[in-house]
């Protein structure tokens, strides 16, 4: 469970980034944080995993206070960064001296994942690539089983069966009692994972809906006229992408259009 | 759990320790008996006639030159924003993680450097007798120097060195969770500023403002010629020293990603 209460926060010598921001998201859930360029995303994770202080306001991790970092609440989160530096060690070395700090990591899902991302346990991981040492990490991140899992891009720098990989991953072996907050640009990357939808911008969350909801309320579809009754549009190669009320049947939810509908001022409930 | 320090915890962060960075520490430690050998070997090899005492400048100086700058390179996360994220969401204390440095880059050196000095001081000084077998070199060995010393003072002496030694250490260690580039360079130009403001004033308050004129006493004046002097002066370190890592202690808790 993530509570935020009346968070306010601001780098030094620099405008508020956040004001009054409250949220509050329970267990078991994959949540996509979505926002433009410098909205505050990744600021807002590093808020929740207890890298900033908070100016004002209260954050707590299932009942923890982040910015104590203590071990017991350092146990249950994992942070996967857009930026990293390995060392130079070799993965199942990473492992042996990792591993044993989160209590429910599980070495028969991690060896599945590694596998599966096509990594091989010797390689020193200093020398990978950058997708490789992504695709290292998420997996060693999925196999923590933290109850609270930050993905900050997990996609940048994944190649096109990698995300398909990622995706797989993710909706499969993530535990009831697990979050996934994942924070990206490629929204198409996260599409069919996230159950829900929070966008930053401003400094405040101006949209929070679950997925399911949304697309049993609102139809995104690709027309080649523009109906009447359109909540939203945009000119597409094919003829239109809009946004409609849903007429009774559920469509899957195209989150670009939906970002870029909110983005221009459409109200969605 | 006990979320200040749990033995558990503190022997996995040691375990994790020596698995990343085992193997650049043994070619450190090796690096550092090849460099104190090659040294004692120019020495010895070009004095006929080596006296006990003679290897202390060594022992000092090589001592130093190699656990100073260590002192001052401790938390090596800090170096970058990457680290330093990793670092502060590792699942362990700040008291583990503090203690886990304190130990490595302050306490280690103590026994770990007087070890290789010995052992590379032999071998230099049983190379040259085997080369020059008239040659008249005495060992290096500590505790001959210490027994030179007056056997009244010798525990204030072993003290004296011991905690200068440490405050020197500790307040580079500080400097190390303060400066996130070149810790050693920026931590040495402010005790230089900080020497040079005390000199500053002493230089002010004695020869311009003579303040031993027409009788009158200075505050300092206190400790001259006081049998308790040195009880003072070691109070003083030990207050230091418990000031500069307490502030460490204060600034690794405090650590942000900003």
């Amino acid at each position: 469970m993530i509570t935020i209460n009346n968070l306010s926060f601001a780098y030094k010598k620099q405008a508020p980034l956040f004001k009054d921001l409250s949220l509050e998201e329970g267990a078991g859930q994959i949540i996509g944080l979505l926002g433009k360029n410098g909205a505050g995303k990744t600021t807002l994770l590093q808020l929740i995993s207890g890298l900033l202080t908070p100016n004002a306001g209260e954050i707590t991790v299932n009942g923890q206070i982040p910015i104590k970092r203590s071990p017991e609440f350092l146990e249950q989160i994992y942070f996967v960064p857009e930026e990293f530096i390995m060392p130079t060690v070799k993965i199942f070395k990473f492992v042996e001296a990792h591993a044993g700090f989160y209590p429910r990591f599980d070495r028969t899902l991690f060896n599945d994942l590694i596998k599966q991302f096509e990594l091989d346990q010797n390689k020193v991981l200093s020398k990978m690539s950058h997708g490789q040492k992504k695709k290292f990490r998420i997996a060693f991140a999925l196999s923590t089983k933290c109850q609270v899992i930050i993905l900050d891009e997990p996609t940048n720098g994944l190649d096109i069966p990698s995300k398909a990989i990622f995706r797989q991953m993710v909706a499969g072996a993530l535990e009831d009692d697990q979050t996934v907050l994942i924070s990206t640009h490629q929204v198409k990357d996260v599409e069919t994972l996230i159950d829900k939808i929070l966008l930053v911008d401003n400094g405040r969350i101006i949209f929070n809906n679950t997925i399911i909801d949304l697309s049993e309320k609102y139809d995104f579809k690709i027309v080649s006229h523009l109906p009447e009754q359109v909540l939203y549009s945009e000119l597409n190669p094919m003829g239109y992408k809009v946004v409609t009320a849903a007429n009774g049947n559920t469509s899957e939810v195209d989150i670009e259009l939906l970002f870029n509908a909110i983005n221009d001022g459409v109200k969605f409930n | 759990m006990n979320n200040t320090f749990n033995i558990n915890r503190f022997g996995k962060l040691l375990k994790q320790q020596y698995q990343l960075a085992g193997k650049t520490l043994a070619l450190a430690l090796a690096s550092i008996f090849i460099g104190y050998t090659l040294i004692l070997l120019i020495f010895t090899f070009n004095n006929a006639y080596i006296a006990t005492m003679e290897w202390l400048p060594f022992f000092i100086i090589l001592n130093s030159a190699i656990a100073l700058p260590f002192a001052a390179y401790a938390f090596p996360a800090f170096r970058s924003k990457e680290k330093t994220f990793d670092f502060l969401l590792l699942p362990c204390s700040v008291t583990e993680k503090f203690t886990l440095n304190l130990i490595i880059r302050i306490i280690a050196p103590w026994i770990v450097l007087p070890v290789i000095f010995y052992i590379s001081s032999r071998l230099a000084t049983e190379l040259a007798l085997w080369y020059f077998p008239q040659s008249n070199i005495e060992g290096f060995r500590l505790w001959a120097i210490f027994s030179q010393i007056d056997h009244d003072d010798l525990f204030f002496a072993i003290v004296s060195i011991i905690l200068t030694g440490l405050i020197h250490q500790s307040v580079l260690f500080t400097g190390a969770t303060v400066f996130r580039k070149q810790p050693l360079i920026k931590t040495l130009l402010i005790l230089g500023a900080v020497a040079g403001i005390i000199i500053f004033y002493f230089y002010i308050i004695i020869g311009w403002v003579e303040i031993y004129k027409n009788g009158r006493i200075p505050w300092f004046a206190v400790f001259e010629n006081n049998e308790n002097t040195v009880y003072y002066l070691i109070g003083v370190e030990i207050a230091l020293l418990i000031t500069t890592l307490a502030y460490a202690f204060y600034r690794v808790k405090e650590k942000e990603i900003a």
